[in-house]
């Protein structure tokens, strides 16, 4: 055997085995379990694969979308806390509380504008005296407004509510 | 509950926004007088060239707040590439399907049948997190519901990196023009197409130059690397590696003819690579290069002797300027080329080299050791190529080994030096991006090596 077919022979195995490795895998990730099935792939309507992506959620999504259609901008309550500080229980709840409000902004917008701010109650108050139909989602275990009488609540399921200047 | 309404809606988007793109593409090319050129190889660039020139007109239609049924321009385009295809005389391939190998021809069909397969399995979720989420489909859901007067708002507030080019956006807002609403799942298609596309051109180019088994074996390593896991989502990493690829198989054509009708094709897929990714003007000029250097170095006459097809040039350029006017009229700004009270990128490469390069280094150079991540494609390419050199002779590698090693190799440094200029932290940002960006160059590697190592003894220095 000349060098160059040696060169061909020592690539071409190697691209071989790299080759088997991706049927390989790929024939692992065929049999594993919890693959969708062929039904949740291409008839399952939207409604039906966010239901099964956000689990409880997807009712408040729901509820939100018919309470404050477009072109309605609802604000929530952004998590803050310094991450130097945090406790992890405490980092863990903000992480989780945070991948809640990112999901349904992504799947609500903009039916409503779903938007995260540090004070949302005198956010929205500054924008409705400018006119823009603005609410505020208050999720279960956020502060109500300190000035509750001057806003009309609207209750959402999970114990959630919705606040807009009347 | 399942329903075919479901089913019947996702096809509808897949008739206009892939197979429309496509048909279009593909008339025109035919039309141009691309002959010779393979079924694959047809539809493959055809859907890149009709999903580059229909871009643009989606773009106008959003400004107008789509004025006209979003689905029309798509069919009526299609239905034009469909006419412009029969007329061409061209329209017979003369080169088989995947260039005459049946083992190319089945590894083609096995790894687009697991592509698909994937792409399939994502669509059960809708887009929801991620980049995938948060930077492409939420700045098409903004353009889309607009209205265009007042876009500016969500673009600062709601998308996320809402600096990044607008190819990969306005594919998905062409989906929603089609359904005309906002969909979640649906809007993936057009984006996943472009790595069928890829497959669709991959396989035959690997099958005219490499030896079937090399060939078969280099598509199948490609498909396992970070193709499949990006591919089959809707970020824009496998859109911008598959125009790279289209645009060095084009530019490779050209070099081979009289370049009249793929040095333009070539030209709109290095305007389409532009208009994807921020790094697409990196990844264009790493393609374009070597294929510069060596009309250059032909020496003068042949140099002037296409000073005329230049002109082609103004397509990529224009994709720029209208992408850097994008930005100055929201005006946003990128990370890495205008961070707020930083030095300029050259100036944060040159102060970092000391303390960055080696960890950067270091992180590629285990990247091109990762099977999983790479397929060892770029490593064996840059082993393979000198050592065929010394083995076979330099004629063995001009052509289409010299230009992947100069692409992939212009393309990788250029990453490594802008990893070195980062404003983030620096294992952070070489963690979330640096597989993506060697993604870029993996397909024409996969070439490069293939031919390398196995060249098919007739095609050594064709296209």
């Amino acid at each position: 055997m000349n060098a160059g077919a040696a060169l061909a022979l020592v690539a071409t195995a190697a691209l071989a085995w790299r080759a088997g490795a991706t049927l390989v895998a790929e024939g692992a990730r065929l049999a594993a379990p919890g693959q969708p099935t062929w039904r949740q792939r291409l008839l399952d309507p939207t409604e039906a694969r966010i239901r099964r992506a956000l689990g409880d959620d997807a009712t408040l999504l729901f509820a939100l979308q018919a309470a404050a259609p477009r072109p309605a901008l609802v604000l929530v309550a952004r998590p803050d806390g310094d991450p130097r500080t945090l406790t992890p229980e405490r980092f863990k709840e903000l992480d989780r509380r945070n991948g809640r409000i990112v999901q349904l902004q992504a799947l609500a917008y903009p039916d409503p504008w779903l938007q995260e701010v540090a004070d949302p109650y005198s956010v929205a108050a500054g924008l409705a005296a400018s006119g823009r139909d603005v609410r505020v989602l208050q999720l279960a275990g956020d502060a109500p407004p300190a000035d509750a009488a001057a806003w009309a609540a609207a209750e959402l399921p999970g114990g959630n509510r919705l606040w807009a200047r009347p | 509950m399942g329903t075919p309404v479901t089913l019947l809606g996702f096809l509808w988007t897949i008739l206009v926004t892939v197979v429309a793109p496509a048909l279009f593409g593909r008339g025109l090319l035919l039309v141009a007088g691309a002959t010779g050129l393979g079924r694959a190889p047809q539809w493959g660039h055809g859907f890149l060239l009709g999903q580059c020139l229909l871009a643009p007109l989606t773009l106008l239609q959003a400004c107008f707040d789509w004025p006209v049924p979003g689905a029309m321009a798509p069919l009526l385009a299609g239905a034009i590439g469909w006419a412009l295809a029969r007329r061409a005389a061209s329209a017979a391939p003369t080169e088989a399907a995947v260039g005459g190998s049946r083992a190319v021809a089945w590894a083609t069909g096995v790894a687009i049948a697991l592509f698909v397969e994937r792409c399939l399995a994502a669509a059960a979720d809708p887009i929801r997190v991620s980049d995938e989420a948060f930077n492409w489909a939420a700045k098409a859901k903004a353009l889309f519901a607009g209205p265009w007067s007042r876009i500016g708002e969500p673009l600062a507030h709601f998308v996320s990196h809402a600096d990044y080019p607008l190819l990969d956006p306005l594919a998905q807002m062409q989906a929603f023009a089609a359904a005309g609403r906002i969909l979640h799942w649906e809007n993936r298609a057009p984006v996943q197409a472009f790595g069928v596309a890829l497959l669709l051109l991959l396989g035959p180019a690997l099958a005219a130059r490499a030896r079937p088994v090399a060939a078969s074996a280099a598509l199948l390593a490609f498909l396992g690397t970070r193709f499949s896991t990006y591919g089959a989502t809707a970020y824009a990493d496998v859109m911008l590696a598959t125009l790279a690829f289209g645009a060095f198989d084009a530019l490779s054509r050209a070099r081979a003819t009289d370049g009249r009708v793929w040095w333009p094709v070539a030209c709109v897929l290095l305007a389409g690579a532009v208009a994807t990714k921020q790094e697409g003007l990196l990844v264009a000029g790493a393609v374009l290069a070597p294929f510069a250097a060596e009309r250059a170095l032909a020496g003068p006459r042949r140099a002037v002797a296409g000073w005329r097809r230049a002109i082609w040039l103004v397509v990529p350029a224009l994709a720029a300027a209208g992408q850097a006017r994008f930005i100055v009229a929201y005006g946003l700004a990128n990370d890495m080329l205008d961070a707020p009270g930083r030095a300029g990128l050259a100036t944060r490469i040159v102060a970092q080299a000391g303390t960055h390069g080696p960890k950067v280094l270091d992180y590629h150079f285990e990247l091109l050791l990762d099977g999983a991540a790479t397929g060892w494609l770029p490593l064996g390419l840059f082993v393979a190529a000198p050592l065929a050199v010394v083995l076979r002779g330099r004629d063995v590698v001009a052509g289409v080994v010299a230009h992947a090693c100069c692409a992939c190799g212009l393309a990788l440094a250029a990453y490594m030096a802008v990893f070195v200029g980062t404003v983030h932290d620096l294992a952070w940002h070489l963690g979330v991006a640096a597989d993506r960006t060697t993604l870029h160059i993996l397909p024409i590697a996969a070439l490069g090596l293939a031919v390398a190592a196995a060249p098919r003894a007739a095609a050594t220095r064709g296209p």
